[in-house]
């Protein structure tokens, strides 16, 4: 089937960056690939409803986080959440992430609360807005606001923790 | 923490990711068009629309059989009776019409009482039996279910009336015409069995018509017999049609086979 074809090469195309979306999203890789899946039946069904406004990849990568954000609604009916205890806003220290691979960066984003990871992800990687972040999770701008300062500050000392292990390692 | 060094942390982080390409798992695209192939309608309506092709076919077949089968067996039109009267000689149509033989036997007997003197008797019988069912009109059917008295009734009665017939037009030459009559009667003598001549009236046609549609071998009540033989398989049918003596149409149930079948389900 010609139209199965052409699926496919699209898939191949964009599934390996789409996955790279994903995985900052999701708390393992199988969900990840789950999101993925979704993401591209997604795709393939609302293909008439792309309205070539903008790059066909800024559509595929919205849809992409769309689904991300589906099934963290879902998780968050089960009610978990886990709260960040320790909070430094004192955390002036400088660091480099060149040292560091993309899968180093991706466990640490991973190991976020799931909350704070999605506000982290929507607001510093993908350039929402508070004000689209509280609408797309139903939370207020204030939480959204305060989620994100909490999980740049978490990453941050755990990044400060890798680079003094790497250094003391040397 | 300032805005500036967040700006610097986000930006950082975003540029790290841009180029980050994980390998997809393989097999995931078949998941994907397994999915896609099972959420296309196209695949779900042939399944429906299958069966009921299939079973208009097969009602089709049912109804060109029965159809034919019908066709084959229809019933024979009653009007026989004057079909074969039509194809008998001329002196039988004189008797299908009795009042005409009346008018026009009358002067015969002025004419020539002496050469055939029992035909009176014989018209006599006629009219007497013309009078008695007339008198008796229930008697018409015991008539009808005895054959073997009528045909040789009529014979004898037409053919002296036959005789009498070309006499009103020619009463000059007798001897020639009783020449011609009697091989005419010899012809007629050596005629096959003839169906019963009965002068009838509509009505009693109409009877007889009826009670002859009843007997067919494969009426209506055959017909549906034969559909439920098809469904049902048992030796007793839960449903049986019959025809009573009127033609009209009965249904039987055998309530005995429902009853056994709810103590199956159950």
């Amino acid at each position: 089937m010609g139209n199965r074809q052409a699926q496919e090469k699209l898939y191949h195309a964009m599934a390996s960056k789409m996955l790279g979306v994903c995985l900052r999203y999701a708390r393992s890789t199988f969900e990840a690939e789950d999101m993925l899946q979704s993401g591209f039946i997604k795709v393939f069904r609302h293909l008439d409803s792309y309205q070539r406004v903008g790059s066909f990849e800024g559509w595929i990568r919205r849809i992409m986080v769309n689904t991300a954000i589906e099934m963290y609604r879902k998780n968050q009916r089960g009610g978990v959440s886990v709260e960040i205890d320790e909070v430094y806003d004192d955390a002036q220290q400088t660091f480099s992430m060149d040292a560091l691979e993309c899968e180093d960066l991706l466990r640490l984003i991973q190991a976020l609360p799931h909350g704070y990871r999605v506000v982290f992800n929507m607001y510093a990687l993908e350039g929402f807005s508070h004000k689209e972040i509280a609408e797309a999770l139903q939370i207020s701008e204030g939480a959204s606001k305060s989620q994100l300062s909490r999980a740049r500050t978490w990453l941050k000392e755990k990044l400060k923790q890798l680079e003094g292990g790497n250094y003391e390692s040397r | 923490m300032n805005p500036g060094e967040n700006n610097e942390f986000d930006k950082q982080l975003r540029e790290r990711f841009e180029g980050f390409r994980p390998k997809a798992p393989d097999g995931l695209w078949d998941k994907i068009a397994a999915q896609l192939e099972a959420e296309e309608p196209r695949s779900v309506v042939p399944m429906r629309r299958r069966l009921p092709a299939w079973w208009m076919a097969a009602a089709a077949m049912l109804l060109m059989v029965c159809g034919v089968l019908y066709w084959q067996n229809r019933p024979v039109p009653v009007t026989y009776l004057h079909v074969q009267a039509d194809a008998v000689e001329a002196p039988e149509k004189v008797v299908v019409e009795p009042s005409k033989v009346v008018e026009s036997s009358k002067p015969v007997e002025t004419a020539e009482p002496v050469t055939e003197p029992l035909d009176l008797e014989r018209l006599r019988r006629v009219f007497a039996k013309r009078n008695r069912k007339v008198e008796e009109p229930s008697q018409v059917a015991a008539r009808e279910r005895q054959p073997e008295e009528a045909p040789a009734a009529a014979t004898t009665e037409s053919q002296p009336l036959a005789m009498h017939e070309p006499l009103t037009s020619s009463p000059g030459g007798l001897l020639q015409w009783r020449d011609t009559l009697e091989s005419a009667a010899i012809e007629i003598a050596g005629v096959p069995a003839i169906e019963p001549l009965l002068v009838l009236e509509d009505e009693e046609e109409t009877m007889l018509a009826s009670t002859e549609a009843t007997r067919q071998a494969f009426g209506l009540s055959n017909i549906l017999n034969y559909v439920v033989g098809t469904v049902d398989q048992r030796d007793e049918k839960l449903v049986t049609f019959s025809n009573d003596e009127e033609g009209s149409l009965k249904l039987d149930f055998n309530f005995g086979l429902a009853k056994n079948k709810k103590k199956k389900l159950k």
